[in-house]
């Protein structure tokens, strides 16, 4: 067992009972307890009356109810904890511009309070911000009367008002810890003392010499992290089971997350670390995964929530009866209801949230008895399971979670008393503002290690101490002055954290009491900050100056065997290595054909690369679903330009026909498509009012690229299914158009939406797109094949053609141009394309699995990346997703 | 390097321009100070500083605004120096003004205001709230590019809601890019990053927030922004040429007799419409905007009019001898005052659209409680526009700003200066406050932060707002040796050219006087290679890299890239050739293996289901399953089992063992969810054999960049700070992230131009001349913000906007000229030697625009060119199948170090404690609250010693009280009624009554005990005990509340508290040795069952003890009291 951290006050332990000791904050009467159950422990005692060891403010409450007791009349008000305060402050901001400043001014009332500012209150009014505080200030009084209602601050005064008017005397208390106690506290201790009811305690004289004190720079804080972790480590072994070791950590909360994983990683063996290290500072609430799940839930009954969201929803441990997808679907869309979402489900699976649609309000935004509220939470977190016992993998950080949240809630009910009847929805948001500033804490009083903030070590002693954050920048620390309350007031009042003097001062004498507070102190300071060296507090100077280099190599020695001062990890002992081995494995293994679902997708896949082709086909790793968009896709506009063509070439079949075409026939085969897909329904009237002139305009200028044409034409065949047979594989696709000209010569047709469609992709060697090629070898009668594209540049719509193997057709290629290699005539080509697709096919029968991607920019496209590391190979360009 | 009798000399030779800086430190002036690289600007900012220092009353008086954070640091820790070694005159002064005021100033120099401008930005507005309508508790973020993604999407959704607000303006933007929502993302994502540079400056806009927006307003406001821009071109063109007497009015006449349709000169009022400006152009440039050399009919001047023909002659020269061609082509195809009904509709579309997207992006900033710097900046500015802003802000800092010093002036945007020069509002003309700002308007290369000339170069000819500022131009080079200044002085002057012109960015060339600096190995190079082998080049780098590090083992050497494409084959070469290399944020780090395979390894352990993840680890060097095997894996339903489930025969052996062997770290990943997710994927990536399944022999830099890598992708992960990952964010970020190799055994520093600004090296080599940037495109929409407002253009197909392609050029040339400029920056950063590479197709040719190259081509002398022939070696043929690399299949992982050994006094193994999650549902109960105030005022009962029944103002308090817990006036009647009803029973009953008598023996309420077994300690509280008769009673209370509980017999109830009771019962045995007896008092019955707690009954109870009863759960019930607390 860890030794205590102070002295218990002289003869207390022997003074117990009836003497109330109150300490200047929480953090000092657990200390004050734990030294006092320490001592009984010490002395072998089994039971003991738990000593009176309040914090201030409890000890303010419990007086404010005694009080109550005994004189009804002058406490008759309840007290409002903070979060109701603030909302209170809130609900009587002056405008609703100035809302968002609650909580400034709730610090502001505070302050005043604290240093009694209202016997000169005059000069509020000199600055705006001090105009608008004391109109805030009026309309909060006005509203605490009127609900009896009253804050902690006020306490202290109208306790000294009682004892100093109304004779009442509280249980005498003596006082632990009070370095610079505001007046309003100082008035009612003297209020005490003078009736001979208050005493200020007196530690035990302990004072430590410090046998040695150390300054360090660390370049990054990681780094400081690391070696403190270690060096706790180090002091543990020293001072054994009983020691005490310090840290004080310059912005815990913010830090808190690296100072946990850099203790658990020192400590690696260690399973649970909270018995080891108390961290003062505890996780915020509202990264916890408990809260995530709860709040989320609660959200999705009266809104959207994203996919990812949901997917995190489906895989929660506390909401087990839930029972979401955990992988995305395909209907899944980027925002989603609850309703929708469970209408998707089969009628099977629906149970669980059809009984949470059931109980939510159906109208999210309509007043609700608070208590109604509060019981459909309830509610509904026993439907979905979350009250069940966790299962032992949930730590207790978990149980400590939901005792939080329970807090949350049961505060939350307090503000019935100023909004009895409230919104679901802002009943929600009232559970967000209110986790706002919670935090999980599982600091343990045994825990030898005390990670704690600068304020909380200011009683504490230990056997060794570590003090981290003492660069020049934020030692002594920057003034905060309330920005509300007129400087000038501040100053009169001498308000902490007010002047630079101040700081200063209040920084020298709790440097003083590390110096002097331990038997060895380390300071430390991050010596880099944004690459640039930064210096140690002058408060050091002596230090920096005297014991530089041997301080510097005493870290060092500590640390140096371990190279987890730069890279974090006891464990990251990096190294040149011998234990790698070297392999090839450009196959997987053979499948029958007969096992092989031919699809076009297929032969893509495996032409753009084999293991693409292997890893899609055969491993199963197809892309994930993605959800649809809020927005129609590239595709899906693509298919309703495609359904409109198809739509004007089932009325036109020749050049003839399609010339003599006029706008309205044009717009009529636009609304009948948009009037017939899928596509458009889901779209919004605006859109589909904009999309339907998009059609337009595009329709017609494909109409004026083909009526252009040289050569007349007839379209033969649109969406036409052909077949191609590969070492018994069977393909299968459509055909967009086959055209047939004057002189007789069959062209297939490809439309497409988009300026990136080449001939080059048709090239055997470097094919990326095997779909024409497919087409041509199926089609018996083909003397070339296009695609014909439509897009957008800067200047304006542009159709036109990439083609291969006709003359007659000039404007549809320049015959075999060397886009796809050397050929002499199509047959040859289509030759090289069969044999290529046979080779692809076979390919992928072998299980080829090479990792050579066809083209470079294959690989923009596909999921595969960090499965087949092309991007380890510098003999490829590997161009990643992103790029810009 | 340099040679020591040379510096000697350099020391002791005052600079030539010695007067100019001595005149900078003049803590009554104000200057604006040109000082080109290696001028020794920071020493001048730092002497300004501290003579400023000996004057002010308080170090805040002065404010240094820097550029970056880094150089704040710098110029800090300078000063300080300074400060402390006293041995400056300068210094001293400033060190007894401190004592003089008791500053304190060594001990706290944060009172020395010296920082960037968004620091400052946000101590103002927390200093200014109401002011700056920004709340205290919104948190800064540096990258906000997602919300303001999110912001624009939900934009675009006002298309689908019928009634939201600007949803047929946003329809109709939408429409004009196709309709397609895609196409107009990034412009408005665009936009909102820079909304601070357009958005006060449409002052319909800026008022508009929320509330509807007068369109024509907007429209009118738009109009005569774009009206004034044209108006102002056209006037600084007659200024310009107004130097020259009459020549203006000559060109008048000109355009007047040669412009079509307008060839009676009587009828010509002059130059009112645009085309009369076009014809201007049309008369003196080509198409080219190179100067006529013959004009004709054709132009309107027939060659038979010779009067007009000559006079034309006469007004060329003299147009040629006063102005560059640019400044006249700026002039065509300026746009009529008036706009159509077309660009009016276009341009309110666009505004209302960019409005509506502020709106949701704030609304998103308040629902998450966040802002960016671009909002705190509008805010500071906000703050300090409003009536009386220089007295509120004096009240609230406390001190008056009186000396402004700014760096690096050159790169502050327009809005940034609007805010500087409002800091200066309300200063006097006699108050002695200065105005410093100092600057290279060479070297201004951040346009892409919205950096603007204008600011530097209207300073240096008007001054500024509140102040007259003098010029100052510092001309000494101490930085390079004269060799590389003379070279840069005859490279650069033609390539920046002579003329100032702000609006199109271009800054006239300044010389540099070397400071007679010979270095040993003072010399520059330049190699073209004659073929577009970038790997050819590389080779030639890196062999040059090499030589330089023989010649001069101590010097540094750097290699800087204008843009980060393409390295790739440059480090490829370096490896080739052995250099030893540090990247500084050259490459994303999802370039690198090792990240990826972290990442791989962070999305299996938090998705058991994601396929590719497993997958990805299964086939990555830390576990290294073949393909065939991995075919098998497949085969189970959840991507998990792959690694959880016992190998089948149907594997390799070498899989079955890596299976096994990589389980273990995987499930003491998958089991310890306590620990934070990146302790997680460390340790298990470390057990997997991470750090040595990576680092090869042939590559000496391999191991750093792994270390390096890991680490910085373990940092990025940690800063994720929810449990909810988002893999694709986690992505993003990484991919985002630059990689940083700390390489300490390299020698040579890779790094961008622009990250090299400020430094300088020995020896500098700048490869790559040809790369170009992106083909300058146009964009649908421009916004400019000029002193007028903000002029808008967008792009419309069906009918185009002049002003559009006017602002389309103009922001080309800004470019090219910032291109220019980049070039300076990248060869001034060199001392010693400077070597320039590329590469061009063909050496006849032009090299590519836009290229380092094409600039130097055009200014250099062919003799300066080393060319080199291509190589004709053929493209290396890939041999055969690629290689995988693993780690040993029989790789066992040991903890590599010995840590120190301890010993304490807790469970080491100890599984954590379960916890129950069942406590939500004692919330808002009413039998809860009821029991506190029934046990409240039984204590209270017995410590006043009466029995008096609660009076109306009590009764009242409960009511209060209750109604502060949240229950509904019906339930706090209720309860009111049962907590007396139960009251007046006990006070009635016999039972009750002698139970409450204050006067009993040792007579205590609600004392708690601390009971200890050694190890844990709990605690116990006992509502009621005394002693009578010689006997210890021990009672506690129940209100019996629960309804289902209500046909439960009374003895069966009290029987449930037994454990409880005899646990009591145990703490007094402890300390006493009277009699015991125990008890439940009923207060709804006002009756007291007796319970036994004897010894036997004990051994009786032992097993049936649930184990919540043995932690005392059960004890504890919430009071809303305590969590006032903190
Ligand atoms: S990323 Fe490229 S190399 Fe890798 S599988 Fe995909 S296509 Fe092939």
């Amino acid at each position: 067992m860890r030794k205590p951290t102070l002295n218990l006050p002289t003869d207390y332990l022997s003074a117990t009972n009836n003497l109330t000791l109150v300490a200047a904050s929480a953090r000092l009467a657990r200390e004050l307890r734990y030294a006092f159950d320490y001592e009984k422990i010490q002395a072998d005692e089994k039971v003991w009356v738990r000593p009176q060891i309040q914090s201030y403010t409890q000890w303010l409450l419990n007086s404010y109810r005694q009080l109550g007791s005994r004189h009804p009349s002058l406490a008759l008000r309840s007290v409002i904890s903070n979060d109701t305060f603030l909302l209170i402050a809130q609900q009587q901001s002056p405008s609703e511009e100035v809302e968002m400043h609650a909580s400034a001014i709730v610090d502001a009332w505070h302050l005043a309070w604290d240093a009694n500012l209202w016997t000169d209150f005059k000069d509020i009014r000199t600055t705006e911000n001090g105009q608008l505080c004391d109109d805030w200030f009026q309309r909060i009084r006005r509203c605490l009367d009127r609900e009896k209602l009253i804050t902690v601050a006020e306490i202290p005064e109208l306790l000294q008002r009682a004892i100093e008017r109304h004779d009442w005397r509280p249980q005498p208390i003596t006082t632990f810890g009070f370095k610079d106690p505001g007046i309003a506290s100082r008035n009612l201790f003297e209020a005490l003392t003078r009736r001979d009811l208050c005493h200020e305690a007196t530690e035990s004289p302990n004072r430590i010499e410090p046998s040695t004190q150390r300054l360090h720079g660390f370049e990054k804080s990681t780094e400081e992290f690391n070696t403190l972790a270690l060096w706790a480590r180090e002091k543990l072994s020293e001072y054994g089971p009983s020691a005490t070791i310090g840290v004080v950590i310059n912005g815990l909360s913010q830090s808190y997350p690296v100072v946990k994983r850099s203790f658990e990683s020192i400590f690696s063996e260690v399973k649970d670390i909270t018995r080891l290290v108390a961290i003062d500072s505890g996780q915020p609430l509202i990264q916890h995964r408990v809260y995530l799940d709860f709040i989320n839930l609660l959200r999705w009954t009266c809104g959207s929530l994203d996919y990812d969201v949901l997917l995190q929803l489906a895989k929660s441990p506390y909401l087990p009866r839930l029972k979401l997808h955990r992988k995305p679907q395909k209907w899944f869309r980027e925002r989603m209801t609850i309703r929708e979402y469970r209408n998707r489900l089969p009628r099977a699976e629906r149970s669980v949230l059809d009984r949470v649609v059931q109980l939510a309000p159906t109208r999210p935004d309509q007043p609700i008895a608070f208590a109604d509220a509060a019981e459909v939470i309830l509610e509904l977190l026993r439907l979905c399971g979350y009250t069940t016992k966790s299962e032992d993998e949930f730590a207790y950080l978990d149980g400590n979670a939901i005792k939080v949240l329970n807090d949350l809630v049961l505060r939350l009910a307090q503000v019935a008393a100023i909004r009895p009847r409230i919104s679901w929805r802002r009943f929600i948001d009232l559970l967000e503002i209110f986790a706002g500033d919670q935090t999980i804490s599982v600091a343990r009083s045994e825990a030898p290690i005390q990670v704690m903030g600068r304020d909380a070590s200011s009683n504490l002693r230990f056997d060794a101490l570590w003090v981290t954050g003492v660069s020049d920048v934020d030692w002594p620390a920057v003034p905060r002055p309330n920005p509300f309350l007129p400087r000038i007031m501040q100053k009169r009042a001498n308000l902490p954290g007010i002047s630079h003097e101040q700081m200063l001062e209040d920084a020298r004498v709790l440097t003083n009491h590390w110096r002097t507070s331990s038997n060895e102190v380390v300071f430390s300071y991050v010596s880099q900050i944004d690459k640039v060296a930064s210096q140690p507090s002058n408060l050091f100077a002596d230090l920096s100056r005297e014991n530089d280099a041997e301080v510097g190599a005493s870290i060092r020695s500590l640390v140096d065997g371990f190279e987890l001062i730069e890279y974090g990890h006891p464990w990251s002992t990096f190294s040149v290595s011998d234990v790698i081995h070297e392999y090839q494995q450009p196959y997987g293994s053979k499948i029958a054909p007969e096992k092989v679902k031919a699809a076009t997708r297929l032969l893509r896949n495996q032409a753009h690369c084999p293991f693409k082709g292997w890893a899609v086909h055969r491993a199963g790793l197809s892309e994930t679903e993605t959800p649809l968009p809020r927005f129609p896709t590239a595709a899906q506009r693509g298919s309703l330009f495609h359904y409109v063509v198809a739509e004007i070439l089932a009325g036109a079949k020749t050049q003839a026909q399609l010339e003599i075409l006029n706008d309205d026939t044009l717009l009529a085969a636009v609304d009948k498509v948009l009037e017939k897909s899928d596509e458009s329904k889901a779209l919004p009237a605006r859109f589909l009012m904009h999309e339907r002139m998009r059609l337009q305009r595009w329709i017609k200028e494909w109409l004026t690229f083909q009526v252009q044409r040289r050569e007349p034409f007839e379209v033969l065949d649109v969406e036409k299914e052909v077949e191609l047979e590969i070492k018994g594989l069977k393909f299968r696709g459509y055909i967009d158009r086959i055209d047939r000209t004057e002189s007789m010569e069959r062209i297939i047709i490809d439309h497409k939406t988009g300026p990136n469609y080449l001939t080059k992709n048709w090239d055997p060697e470097l094919m990326s797109d095997p779909q024409m090629p497919m087409y041509a070898t199926a089609v018996e009668a083909c003397d070339g094949l296009a695609y014909l594209s439509i897009y957008r540049t800067s200047d304006g719509l542009k159709c036109r053609w990439q083609g291969i193997g006709t003359s007659t057709q000039p404007e549809v290629s320049d015959g075999l141009d060397d886009g796809v290699g050397n050929f002499t005539s199509l047959t040859e080509l289509k030759d090289a394309w069969r044999e290529r697709l046979t080779e692809i096919v076979t390919d992928h029968l072998d299980g080829k699995a090479d990792v050579e991607p066809v083209q470079d920019d294959v690989c923009r496209f596909c999921h595969l990346s960090n499965l087949c590391r092309v991007y380890e190979d510098p003999t490829l360009n590997y161009v990643g997703g992103d790029e810009d | 390097m340099s040679d020591v009798n040379a510096s000697l000399k350099q020391a002791l030779t005052p600079p030539p321009d010695q007067d100019q800086r001595d005149t900078a430190i003049d803590p009554t002036r104000s200057f604006i100070v040109q000082a080109p690289a290696g001028s020794g600007k920071t020493t001048l900012l730092v002497t300004r500083y501290l003579a400023l220092l000996a004057t002010v009353n308080e170090p805040e008086e002065i404010l240094a605004i820097t550029f970056t954070r880094k150089a704040a640091q710098e110029m800090r820790a300078r000063v300080i120096e300074e400060l402390k070694s006293v041995s400056k005159e300068h210094a001293r002064a400033a060190m007894q003004r401190s004592a003089e005021r008791n500053w304190q100033l060594l001990a706290t120099p944060q009172r020395m205001h010296i920082q960037t401008i968004d620091s400052f930005q946000q101590g103002l507005v927390q200093q200014l709230p109401y002011q700056s309508r920004l709340s205290l508790d919104y948190e800064t973020i540096e990258n906000a590019e997602s919300v303001y993604r999110e912001a624009v999407g939900n934009t675009l959704e006002r298309i689908a809601a019928r009634t939201a607000s600007f949803g047929d303006e946003i329809a109709a933007m939408v429409a004009a890019f196709d309709n397609n929502p895609d196409n107009v993302w990034d412009l408005l994502v665009n936009m909102l990053t820079k909304r601070d540079q357009w958005l006060e400056h449409i002052p319909a806009l800026a008022g508009g927030a929320l509330s509807q927006v007068d369109a024509d307003l907007l429209a009118d406001q738009l109009q005569q922004a774009r009206a004034s821009f044209c108006k102002r071109r056209q006037q600084e063109f007659i200024d310009a040429i107004s130097v020259t007497c009459g020549l203006w009015e000559e060109c008048v006449e000109l355009v007047a007799a040669s412009k079509p349709q307008k060839n009676k000169p009587e009828s010509f009022y002059g130059m009112d419409d645009p085309s009369d400006w076009d014809h201007l152009v049309y008369l003196f440039l080509t198409g080219q905007d190179s100067w006529r050399k013959r004009i004709s009919k054709r132009e309107g001047i027939p060659s038979t009019d010779a009067v007009l023909k000559d006079s034309w002659t006469s007004v060329k020269e003299e147009l040629e001898n006063t102005i560059k061609p640019e400044q006249l082509s700026k002039l065509r195809g300026l746009p009529s005052d008036e706009l159509t009904e077309t660009q009016k509709q276009d341009l309110t579309n666009y505004a209302l659209t960019l409005l509506a997207c502020v709106q949701e992006l704030n609304q998103l900033f308040d629902s998450q409680k966040i802002v960016d710097f671009t909002e705190r900046a509008i805010a500071a500015r906000r703050a300090l526009r409003v009536d009386d802003a220089p007295t509120e802000l004096a009240l609230a800092l406390d001190y008056r700003i009186r000396h402004i010093l700014v760096d690096e002036y050159q790169d502050t945007s327009i809005a940034q200066n609007d805010f500087l020069n409002l800091l200066m509002e309300g200063w006097e003309p006699d108050d002695g406050n200065t105005f410093f700002a100092v600057g290279d308007p060479m070297q201004s290369i951040y346009k892409f932060r919205d950096a603007d000339l204008t600011n530097f170069l209207t300073a240096e000819t008007g001054g500024i707002k509140h102040r007259q500022v003098e010029k100052l131009q510092l001309t000494a080079n101490f930085r390079s040796s004269t060799h590389l200044v003379d070279w840069c002085n005859s490279v650069f002057e033609p390539i920046l050219g002579s003329v100032n012109d702000a609006e199109l960015g271009q800054v006239a060339f300044s010389k540099s006087i070397e400071m007679d600096k010979v270095a040993l190995g003072s010399r520059h190079g330049l190699t073209i290679i004659e073929s577009e082998d970038r790997k050819h080049e590389a080779e030639l780098v890196a062999m040059k890299l090499r030589e330089l590090h023989e010649e001069f083992p101590s010097d540094d050497i750097a290699v800087l890239f204008r843009t980060r494409s393409e390295i790739g084959a440059y480090f490829e070469a370096f490896r080739n050739h052995g250099v030893r290399w540090r990247g500084v944020d050259m490459e994303s780090l999802s370039n690198f293996g090792v990240v990826r395979d972290l990442y791989s390894l962070t999305c299996a352990l938090i998705d058991l289901d994601d396929e590719l993840a497993w997958s990805a680890l299964l086939l990555c060097p830390l576990a290294g399953i073949e393909l065939r095997d991995l075919e098998v894996l497949r085969e189970h339903d959840r991507a998990v089992d792959m690694v959880l489930a016992q190998p089948t025969e149907r594997l390799s052996d070498i899989a079955s063992k890596i299976i096994n062997r990589i389980r273990e770290p995987i499930l003491d990943a998958l089991h310890n969810q306590h620990r934070s997710l990146r302790s997680r994927v460390e340790r298990a990536w470390y057990q997997l054999g991470g750090a040595s399944a990576y680092a090869i022999h042939s590559d000496p830099n391999s191991e750093p960049v792994i270390k390096d890598n890991a680490q910085h992708y373990l940092d990025i992960l940690e800063g994720f700070e929810n449990d909810y990952i988002d893999k694709d964010s986690l992505w993003e970020r990484v991919e985002s992230a630059l990689a940083t190799e700390n390489n300490p055994s390299a020698y040579v520093e890779v790094m961008t131009i622009h990250n090299a600004k400020g430094l300088e090296f020995d020896h500098v080599v700048l490869p790559a001349l040809n790369q170009m940037t992106r083909h300058e495109q146009r964009l649908p929409l421009y916004v400019k913000q000029t002193e007028f407002g903000t002029v808008m253009a967008a792009q419309n197909q069906l009918e185009p906007d002049p002003m559009h392609s006017i602002m389309f050029k103009d922001e080309a040339q800004r470019n090219k000229n910032e291109t220019s400029r980049l070039f300076y920056v990248g060869a001034t950063r060199a001392k010693t030697s400077l070597w320039l590479f590329g590469t061009v197709k063909d050496l006849e040719k032009n090299p590519n625009a836009n290229s380092f190259l094409r600039l130097i081509r055009e200014v250099t002398l062919p003799t300066d060119w080393e060319e080199v022939p291509a190589k004709d070696t053929p493209q290396d043929e890939l041999t055969g199948a690629r290689i995988w690399r693993r780690i040993d299949p029989n790789f066992h992982f040991q903890v590599p170090t010995t840590l120190p050994e301890f010993e304490a006094n807790v469970i080491l193994d100890e599984a954590p404690e379960s916890a129950r999650l069942d406590q939500i549902e004692t919330l808002l109960s009413s039998p809860i609250a009821i029991g506190h105030l029934v046990h409240g005022e039984l204590q209270r009962m017995v410590e006043v010693g009466s029995l008096d029944l609660p009076d109306s103002q009590r009764v009242e308090m409960w009511r209060n009280e209750l109604r502060n817990q949240g229950f509904s006036a019906r339930q706090i009647a209720e309860m009111l009624e049962t907590v007396q009803d139960q009251l007046e029973r006990t006070v009635a009953s016999d039972m009750g009554r002698w139970l409450l008598k204050a006067d009993h023996e040792q007579s205590a309420v609600e004392v708690a005990y601390t009971t200890s077994n050694g190890s844990q300690n709990r605690i116990s509280i006992v509502d009621r005990t005394f002693v009578d008769e010689g006997t210890r009673w021990i009672v506690d209370y129940k209100t019996s509340m629960i309804p289902d509980d209500r046909n439960v017999p009374l003895d069966q109830k009290a029987l449930n508290h037994q454990p409880q009771l005899i646990r009591y019962a145990e703490i007094f045995e402890r300390q006493e040795s009277l009699p015991i007896k125990a008890g439940i008092f009923f207060t709804d019955v006002a009756e007291l069952v007796e319970v036994d707690v004897s010894i036997p009954a004990r051994k009786a109870v032992i097993d049936s003890r649930s184990l919540s009863e043995m932690h005392g759960l059960n004890d504890k019930t919430f009071k809303p009291q305590e969590l006032l607390e903190g």
